[in-house]
């Protein structure tokens, strides 16, 4: 077996928990973005199933082209920010063992390849395991776009070639990503003799320092890693809320003008329609120009609503008019979207309990870090209480500075929801909403965090205490 | 391996401060197989003489030859190989991975060089340093003396000619460093590498064959 394949695998046993949270941070980052092209999806549903059997309905197609388009590019700069995050974080932490290499005589190339082997891996374990929900969701934009093709729904505005584009971008974020580990360790492969990195290359080095500056103490990394973790399972429960009720469809089938061929409906099509037994409404459009008519809406008494469709769906087969089913067709939406809401909460809770275990490794990894100062407290007399007391306040202060950035995200968030109106939530609903999560958040990770600091403390003097006695 | 060091000068620019010359215009001669103990006070540029002769800097001028051939010239990659192949380091802190096993840390050099060991080598390693019954051991497990008898271990594996050694002694008790000095004894008697061992610690002289004290950037050769 090869140095650099002994060495990962020896790595991810040794540390298989922080091999796991690389895993999930990307694997949550993908989920994150399919999720939110969902929820234009929903949205996208939503409108067209209102407008349905509206001759007079435009399709926004430019708006929602443009949308798919950025949430992508959003998707493709969070995911290329997390992956250099957690980069210059691993980086950071094994500078020391890779300094020790280096002095064993481990060339700079083998230390690259070291690098990219180890995050490479925790990106492709991420992104196969993302992959099956994103080819779910590719796949269902493709079946959505050929049942318009076929002039069965209007449901999805993504054309070929936004879709193509899309994709193009989709996969080159990827291949980007799993990149960056190498360009990130080329930058600084070789660490300097006090086991410390300093990128070579000026914007990495100008991201390095960002990440390590220390801002009231605290290294910006550590912050943007505690407010990722914080904000993902929002950002499901948000996604989750999004997916509303739909609103019962105002006809239960129509008939209108095919936009390709243009062909006005003749008068004959309303008079048989009318003949149906158990009409309640029925509502006929005419061109206020060229005056013919060009779509026909029709709502049936309850009991009588399966046969009045299928009476429609006759007189309409093998004419040159569009027959939509409404009513079936809001039916599908309908558990469509209790279906979303459901994963989305599941993926949210699943998400929230996966947060409050990383949270607790970071902090844990945070103290570890201080473990010499530690010591050296403890050595010059402080005592363990005011230890504890002390790594509590650093704890807090860290939870709180990133807990209020997820809030402040969150209450952006749930303001720039619609409600079912269509207008916006209160503003005592949207910061109720919005400061639930992050303070619950704070004290349970408080709670994991103090368990785990103490238990850590315990350890690190119990076990210098020992060697101390040796 | 025979080391001669011609005009060594290692200065660290500091940007708008001040320049500091750790190691100034040095001429040394290191005789193969010899132990050289390096004293001096802190700062007094040993620790960076012996990095620059473990390849781990560069010089800011001068030469460094290993047997006759310059290494200062060579490139990055070419200096790994020489470290992995004919230099063994031991450290004050060990700066053992943690994350590897006792006998997985001494076999690192040889992974390292794509060679495998033989089991009857590493036991015969390990009893000699008396760590036999350790090789399954994490390092966190271990006691200071013997992390270090690890540490030295790693360093004798791969048989270097040459051997740096950095305050070897520094974070041992007496008796423990009494053990380790005669170790360094027996091991040099068995592989003859040349020693080169840096310290604060004058008990080590007892072993050397020349002693040097570092003044201003310089060794100076001491009379014992």
């Amino acid at each position: 077996m090869s140095f650099t394949v002994f060495y990962a695998i020896r790595e991810m046993r040794r540390k298989p928990m922080r091999f796991a949270a690389t895993v999930l941070m990307i694997g949550a980052i993908f989920f994150c973005m399919t999720d939110l092209i969902l929820l234009l999806e929903s949205t996208s549903t939503a409108r067209a199933l209102a407008h349905a059997g509206d001759p007079t309905y435009t399709e926004p197609s430019r708006f929602h082209s443009a949308s798919f388009l950025l949430l992508l590019s959003t998707h493709m700069l969070l995911m290329l920010a997390g992956i250099a995050i957690l980069t210059d974080h691993k980086l950071r932490h094994d500078a020391e063992e890779h300094a020790v290499l280096r002095d064993l005589g481990v060339t700079k190339g083998r230390l690259m390849l070291l690098h990219t082997v180890e995050n490479s891996t925790a990106f492709l374990i991420a992104f196969s395991l993302s992959l099956p929900f994103s080819v779910w969701m590719m796949s269902h934009f493709v079946l959505s776009l050929n049942s318009k093709l076929q002039g069965q729904a209007l449901l999805f505005h993504i054309p070929y070639r936004a879709l193509g584009i899309s994709s193009a971008l989709l996969f080159l974020a990827e291949l980007l990503g799993s990149l960056l580990p190498f360009v990130l360790s080329r930058s600084a492969p070789i660490v300097s003799p006090h086991g410390t990195w300093d990128p070579t290359c000026a914007p990495l080095r100008m991201f390095h320092r960002l990440c390590h500056r220390r801002a009231r103490g605290k290294r910006v990394s550590d912050i943007a890693i505690l407010f990722v973790i914080q904000i993902l399972p929002l950002i499901f429960l948000i996604a989750a809320f999004s997916f509303r009720p739909l609103p019962e469809p105002p006809y239960d089938c129509a008939v209108h003008v095919n936009q390709t061929l243009k062909q006005p409906i003749p008068q004959s099509i309303p008079e048989k329609i009318g003949q149906i037994e158990g009409i309640r409404e029925l509502e006929v459009f005419e061109h206020s120009q060229k005056g013919y008519y060009s779509g026909i809406r029709v709502k049936f008494e309850e009991e009588l609503r399966e046969a009045g469709i299928a009476a429609v769906s006759a007189i309409t087969e093998n004419t040159p008019y569009d027959f939509i089913d409404t009513y079936h067709r809001a039916q599908q939406a309908s558990w469509k979207n209790t279906a979303h809401r459901q994963l989305l909460l599941l993926l949210a809770a699943v998400l929230f309990g996966a947060a409050l275990l990383l949270l607790a490794l970071i902090l844990l990894s945070t103290l570890q870090r201080h473990g010499d100062s530690l010591e050296i407290l403890y050595t010059l007399g402080l005592p363990k209480r005011e230890i504890d007391r002390f790594f509590r306040r650093e704890t807090l202060s860290l939870l709180l500075c990133s807990g209020a950035l997820a809030f402040a995200i969150a209450a952006v968030c749930f303001a720039a929801m619609e409600t079912e109106g269509g207008g916006t939530l209160p503003l005592t609903d949207i910061l109720a909403a919005a400061l639930v999560h992050p303070i619950l958040q704070c004290l349970l990770g408080a709670l994991l965090s103090h368990t785990a600091q103490r238990q850590f403390t315990d350890r690190h003097l119990r076990h210098n205490h020992t060697l101390g006695r040796e | 391996m025979e080391i001669i060091c011609e005009n060594l000068t290692k200065i660290y620019r500091q940007g708008d401060r001040e320049d500091v010359t750790a190691v100034n215009d040095c001429a040394w001669h290191l005789p193969t197989g010899s132990i050289t103990v390096l004293l001096g006070v802190s700062g007094s540029g040993k620790s960076t003489l012996l990095r620059l002769l473990g390849l781990q800097e560069q010089p800011t001028s001068g030469r460094i030859l290993f047997d006759g051939e310059d290494v200062t010239a060579l490139d990055e990659s070419a200096r790994a190989r020489l470290r992995a192949h004919r230099i063994g380091f031991i450290h004050q802190n060990y700066r053992l991975i943690p994350m590897l096993s006792v006998e997985e840390n001494i076999l690192l050099p040889r992974r390292i060089i794509g060679q495998r060991c033989d089991e009857e080598e590493l036991k015969k390693l390990a009893a000699l340093l008396h760590i036999e019954n350790k090789l399954a051991n994490f390092p966190a497990s271990l006691s200071g003396g013997q992390q270090q008898r690890v540490a030295i271990a790693r360093a004798l594996i791969n048989h270097p000619p040459l051997i740096l050694a950095d305050e070897p002694t520094g974070n041992l008790d007496s008796g423990t460093k009494q053990d380790m000095i005669e170790l360094f004894s027996k091991v040099h008697q068995l592989y003859s590498p040349t020693v080169v061992i840096v310290t604060h610690d004058h008990a080590l002289t007892a072993i050397a064959d020349q002693v040097y004290q570092m003044e201003n950037g310089h060794p100076i050769l001491r009379t014992r």
